[in-house]
């Protein structure tokens, strides 16, 4: 996208980016709730969908209570790579023109992180996303 | 377990009885205080209500006759009464000093008493139990709950008893004065305090939303406070206000009912007073009473009125006590999940010989994180755990130290049961070095003593060498006495790791757990880490969930776990010969470096 974004306005700059820093704070709210936090109005759907894209949803569908699984006060109940793919989904379902990761894999698998990046290549064709990566290899992709 | 939820959040009802008998024995050791202040509230009592009785000896003996109001009685006969009246009050007054001092003290002491017991119980509680527990909430039960229930001691209580011995002694001498007044007066009272069980009920109820209101908003606040950059990224301030708004109002308008309660309450209550007053009034001058017993009356109803009207906002606080007392009993009765066995068995030293046998943990009912676990640590091997992402490293290493307890199997330290360990001893052999090192705020010296001040400089600055945090240290101005911000936010995560190696190593541990960390670390502080790694394993047994090739290549053992299982144990190389699961994540994850 050729435009210039203008500073001027915060609001429209936030809604145009999507950024996943590096601690992930999760609410205390389930992970469909903590997923579609960046919608209007989301659904277990959409919610799935940014699952998929990080990789986690195969975790989720794995819980009892699935996406109504309603993560601790700091989401204690789920693995630190867990809550790492929760945050990738919640910033990827906003589907923003720009999509920032900040050293945000750092917790998740090698094999988990290929997945991601090859989801970043093939599904944000179009779209700018930043990854900032500690790991080499993540660049070669 | 349901039962135990139910407590934890503090919601479940105590009943009135039970919860007298527990408060009571906070009473009871201070019951010296409480029985002196008893004595002082019936001398004070006792004084106040005969003050009216002087007024009336007084009024009766300046107004006999109709012509003119002409003092009849002698002069040492007033002085005597002025003196009288003036030694009365001050006798009075000196006794609520006395009685107030008393009290307020025995009430700080249980005070302090409880919060400490509050404290030390949350201490012991298990991880599972504090995750489910947001912090917001137990601050609130440890701050303002053990200072609603120290009102109770230091003022509901002294109040209560003082108004209802007034209320008792007044009744009594008014009866004496006229026991027909009396007895009229007694449908006034009966009124009143139908109103105040009424009141009182409803109040009660408001008081109990109010808290869980104001309980809840703190929750809120707590949470969303730490999440503000989450809802300033996502721009969802709107969405946050407008769930703030909810708890807001509801906040707002349970204090508006209980405005509501108060001024109908209080105003009817003056009512039913005025109304007293006129019948005393009428009925004083039909059955011909003197001037003196009409004043007295007057007085005493005042007398009487007010305690009662009190006791109504003293039951309401005593209420609202009790529902706090009710949260924190609540609290204090949860089981801590982990707790020390009957004559536990304490070690002074361990070998570091780690068995997990079947050992099958959840931290939720049936969502199984760990499936029949089985391995042997000899001592001083180190071991390096691998696999993926939720497979169960960082579990199995929190297991070891109790921080929950596992629902099948058995996990033996030393051949011996870490269920029958004390808990003290066992935690003080292990050291553990967490991914997310946490700092306190103070000085570095203090982050690494853990306020221990048995360490001597010279041992603190050989450890801090050996773990090569003593690069950067020295570099500070004011070395191992440079000021921690909150959380460690002046320092680096590398510097961070290498202070919590120092802490470690300091508290000469027999076996060490390692979570290691995997990002923001420059390479520079990267090679000083893997450097004091080297040398700290040959501390004691070493577990380390592994992100780096060094470590893994170098261990003993490697223990490769999938989705809560063991997979593959042995050595670098005896499992790349296999061509299996680690194999794989080998070429995936190493192929790189």
């Amino acid at each position: 996208m050729n435009q210039v974004l203008y500073l001027s306005n915060i609001d429209s700059l936030r809604d145009h980016i999507a950024y996943v820093p590096q601690d992930n704070f999760l609410f205390s709210d389930s992970i469909e709730h903590n997923i579609n936090f960046g919608l209007e109005s989301g659904t277990e759907e959409t919610a799935r969908m940014g699952a998929i894209f990080a990789g986690v949803d195969d975790d989720v569908r794995g819980f009892n209570k699935g996406y109504q699984t309603v993560s601790g006060e700091r989401g204690v109940t789920l693995s630190g790579g867990q809550k790492q793919r929760i945050s990738i989904a919640r910033a990827y379902v906003k589907n923003a023109p720009i999509l920032i990761l900040d050293d945000s894999v750092s917790a998740v698998d090698t094999k988990t992180e290929e997945t991601i990046l090859h989801n970043i290549t093939n599904e944000r064709k179009g779209k700018t996303t930043l990854v900032v990566a500690s790991r080499i290899q993540q660049f070669h992709s | 377990m349901n039962d135990d939820n139910e407590k934890l959040f503090g919601d479940k009802k105590i009943p009135f009885k039970v919860m007298m008998k527990r408060i009571g024995h906070y009473v009871i050791p201070e019951w010296k205080a409480f029985a002196f202040a008893f004595f002082l509230i019936l001398l004070n009592v006792g004084g106040d209500i005969l003050l009216p009785l002087i007024i009336k000896q007084f009024v009766d003996s300046i107004a006999v006759t109709k012509e003119a109001p002409i003092i009849m009685t002698s002069l040492s006969t007033i002085l005597g009464i002025s003196f009288g009246w003036l030694a009365l009050s001050i006798l009075s007054q000196t006794f609520i000093y006395f009685e107030s001092m008393i009290l307020q003290k025995a009430g700080q002491r249980i005070v302090y008493k409880l919060r400490m017991e509050v404290f030390t119980h949350i201490e012991n509680m298990s991880q599972n139990q504090f995750n489910m527990m947001p912090v917001g909430s137990l601050v609130t039960r440890v701050a303002n709950y053990t200072t609603s229930m120290s009102d109770l001691f230091t003022n509901v209580l002294v109040m209560l008893l003082r108004n209802i011995l007034t209320i008792i002694g007044v009744y009594i001498i008014m009866f004496i004065l006229s026991w027909q007044l009396s007895l009229i007066l007694m449908a006034f009272v009966a009124v009143v305090f139908v109103a105040s069980f009424i009141f009182r009920n409803i109040v009660t109820k408001l008081f109990r939303k109010e808290r869980q209101y104001t309980s809840d908003m703190n929750t809120f606040l707590n949470e969303n406070l730490s999440g503000m950059k989450i809802i300033q990224i996502f721009n969802q301030q709107k969405r946050k206000e407008n769930e703030f708004n909810v708890k807001n109002k509801q906040l707002r308008n349970t204090k508006f009912k209980v405005l509501m309660a108060f001024a109908v309450y209080r105003p009817f209550i003056t009512f039913v007073y005025f109304s007293a007053l006129a019948v005393t009034f009428f009925v004083g001058i039909k059955l011909n009473f003197t001037p003196g017993i009409i004043v007295a009356f007057y007085n005493y109803l005042n007398r009487f009125f007010n305690p009662v009207q009190n006791i109504a906002d003293q039951i309401n606080q005593i209420q609202k006590a009790a529902s706090s007392s009710e949260r924190l009993f609540n609290l204090l009765d949860v089981p801590p999940e982990v707790l020390d066995k009957p004559n536990p068995i304490v070690m002074d030293h361990f070998e570091g010989r780690i068995e997990f046998k079947n050992v099958w943990f959840a931290y939720e009912k049936d969502e199984w994180i760990l499936k029949d676990v089985s391995f042997v640590i000899e001592p001083r091997q180190t071991v390096a755990f691998v696999g993926a992402t939720g497979a169960g490293k960082t579990t199995i290493l929190s297991l070891i130290v109790r921080n929950f307890s596992i629902q099948k199997g058995q996990i033996l330290l030393d051949g011996v049961d870490i269920n029958d360990i004390e808990i003290h001893s066992l935690r003080k052999a292990v050291g553990q070095m967490l991914q997310d090192v946490f700092l306190f705020t103070g000085t570095i010296r203090n982050n690494i003593t853990l306020h221990d001040d048995e360490y001597s400089d010279e041992e603190i600055n050989k450890v801090c060498e050996y773990v090569n945090a003593d690069k950067f240290i020295n570099k500070l101005d004011n070395g191992l006495d440079t000021e921690v911000l909150e959380k460690g936010e002046n320092f680096s995560q590398g510097q961070r790791q290498l202070l919590s190696f120092a802490r470690t190593v300091l508290h000469k541990p027999q076996i060490l757990i390692l979570d290691e960390a995997t990002a923001n670390i420059d390479t520079e502080t990267e090679k000083l880490i893997q450097d004091s790694l080297e040398k700290i394993k040959n501390i004691g047994t070493m577990l380390v969930v592994a992100h780096r090739l060094s470590t893994i290549q170098n261990a003993d053992q490697i223990i490769v776990l999938n989705k809560g299982e063991v997979i593959e144990k042995g050595t670098h190389q005896s499992l790349l010969r296999q061509k299996g699961y680690y194999h794989k994540l080998y070429l995936l994850q190493f192929k790189n470096d």
